[in-house]
């Protein structure tokens, strides 16, 4: 008999160990909201340590790039108390990928505001979210998507078995979908737009009267490239999806 | 009798099997139990919130609120005679809720008379730019408000291009068509909202979705 209250004890225990399809995550990071769905078979045990590895990454690179706060290495370079060729290999290998942009946009995308200190929170979040991801293989997760602020990295599909099925949002109301986009198999997809956090990119030759309300989404294999081709597309305007498609296996959708 | 010692040890501590046995089946219904008890609690309003918020944004609440009390008492109509028959005190708290929100938001639209023609409304998608050219699509509607038909308006007509379609396969539905994909929808991208503006954003109910 007191094996069997013990089993039915344990069973109680178990609530908080269930294995399931589907595991979904979501936490303050980066100003926006991270959002973790897993949809492999999974233990929760699993999965949580899996998101505990991806938000406290994001934190950290959060605390390194963030020009909101004064101890960030980029806020230490721009007031002059660190050297940029004495920062950390992260924030040098952001920066060089910046440069590259800059030419390669013929100056559409900026990692610097207009009086010359240094903002590349246009690429971090991309970039970071990626780099996050790499984390979920690592722990061995196969069917996920990791979403910051609208920002979406893949992998693999929903236990249904489709592909992963993203809405993108009417530029005039987050709440409305404009049209739904499935995902290619380990594929992102980033969105650019002048609708929700105001006016948070800036540009040397983007047009002042145009004050319509669009956004850019741009789908390809990496959230990195996609996030900055979609900055800088939406930048670019009318030439903006002509640009993209200079870049292999780079889409861009845009909506008005 | 030398095995019938042997075996007595044995008998007193029952075996791995007879222990492991009866903890696997406890367990597995106590789980299932609790699984019962978690299991769908909102699974319908939200995906009734999600599938209305893409027409009419400002039904969702109302929508909403009507599912709550039709669900728990009971089927319109026989509440109706309820007050009737009853008189009790029950009735005053139905009779405030019918009047307001129930009948005028949710009849028309299942009741009315189906019209299957496809002549009503005639809506163009946003053009939408791809590497291949630009595909721009036009959904009709039957007057009772269903997608009948969907025609490409602008499609390139490149062989090459269109080759590259299939080998992408990134099927793009227009605002209406989604009523009925919504279901379907996972995540959501659009310009990055601030984490004040997430706990009302689509993709916290998308997170919040068993």
């Amino acid at each position: 008999m007191a094996s069997v209250f013990n089993c039915v004890a344990s069973s109680i225990g178990f609530k908080t160990v269930t294995i399931a399809t589907s595991h979904k995550f979501a936490a303050k990071a980066m100003g926006t909201a991270a959002s973790l769905h897993i949809d492999d078979f999974c233990d929760s045990v699993t999965a949580e340590k899996a998101w505990r590895t991806v938000i406290s990454f994001l934190w950290k690179i959060e605390q390194k790039f963030s020009t909101f706060t004064s101890d960030s290495e980029i806020s230490k370079v721009n007031s002059g108390s660190l050297n940029l060729l004495d920062a950390s290999p992260s924030v040098i290998e952001v920066l060089d990928v910046c440069t590259w942009l800059e030419h390669a946009s013929d100056g559409a995308f900026r990692a610097r505001r207009p009086d010359g200190s240094l903002d590349p929170a246009g690429f971090v979040k991309g970039w970071a979210t990626q780099c996050a991801s790499r984390l979920l293989t690592e722990n061995n997760l196969k069917n996920w998507y990791l979403c910051v602020g609208g920002d979406i990295q893949t992998s693999g599909r929903q236990a249904s078995g489709e592909l992963w099925s993203v809405g993108i949002t009417d530029p005039q109301d987050q709440n409305i979908v404009r049209c739904t986009v499935d995902i290619p198999e380990n594929w992102a997809i980033a969105t650019s737009g002048n609708s929700a956090r105001g006016q948070h990119i800036w540009s040397a030759d983007s047009n002042p009267d145009d004050e319509t309300l669009r956004s850019f989404s741009v789908i390809g294999p990496d959230l990195m490239w996609a996030d900055a081709f979609a900055t800088a597309g939406f930048v670019k305007g009318k030439t903006g999806a002509e640009w993209v498609n200079k870049f292999s296996n780079y889409l861009a959708l845009e909506i008005k | 009798m030398s095995n019938k010692n042997s075996r007595r040890p044995r008998n007193s501590k029952p075996s791995l099997a007879r222990q492991v046995i009866p903890a696997i089946v406890l367990t597995s219904a106590g789980v299932g139990f609790v699984s019962m008890l978690d299991g769908p609690q909102n699974s319908q309003t939200s995906l009734d919130t999600l599938g209305v918020v893409n027409t009419q944004s400002d039904s969702v609440n109302q929508t909403t609120i009507v599912n709550a009390p039709v669900d728990s008492s009971a089927p319109v109509v026989g509440a109706e005679t309820q007050v009737q028959t009853t008189l009790a005190p029950v009735p005053t708290v139905v009779a405030t809720a019918l009047p307001t929100t129930a009948l005028p938001t949710t009849a028309p639209p299942t009741t009315a008379p189906v019209d299957n023609s496809c002549t009503g409304d005639e809506v163009n998608s946003p053009s939408v730019n791809f590497r291949w050219g630009v595909m721009q699509l036009q959904a009709t509607f039957t007057n009772s408000n269903v997608l009948c038909d969907v025609t490409v308006l602008q499609y390139p007509n490149d062989r090459r291009t269109s080759v590259e379609i299939n080998q992408y396969s990134l099927p793009i539905y227009n605002q209406e068509a989604i009523a009925t994909h919504s279901a379907k929808i996972r995540a959501v991208s659009g310009a990055t909202y601030s984490w004040q503006a997430y706990s009302t954003a689509l993709q916290a109910v998308l997170d919040s979705r068993p």
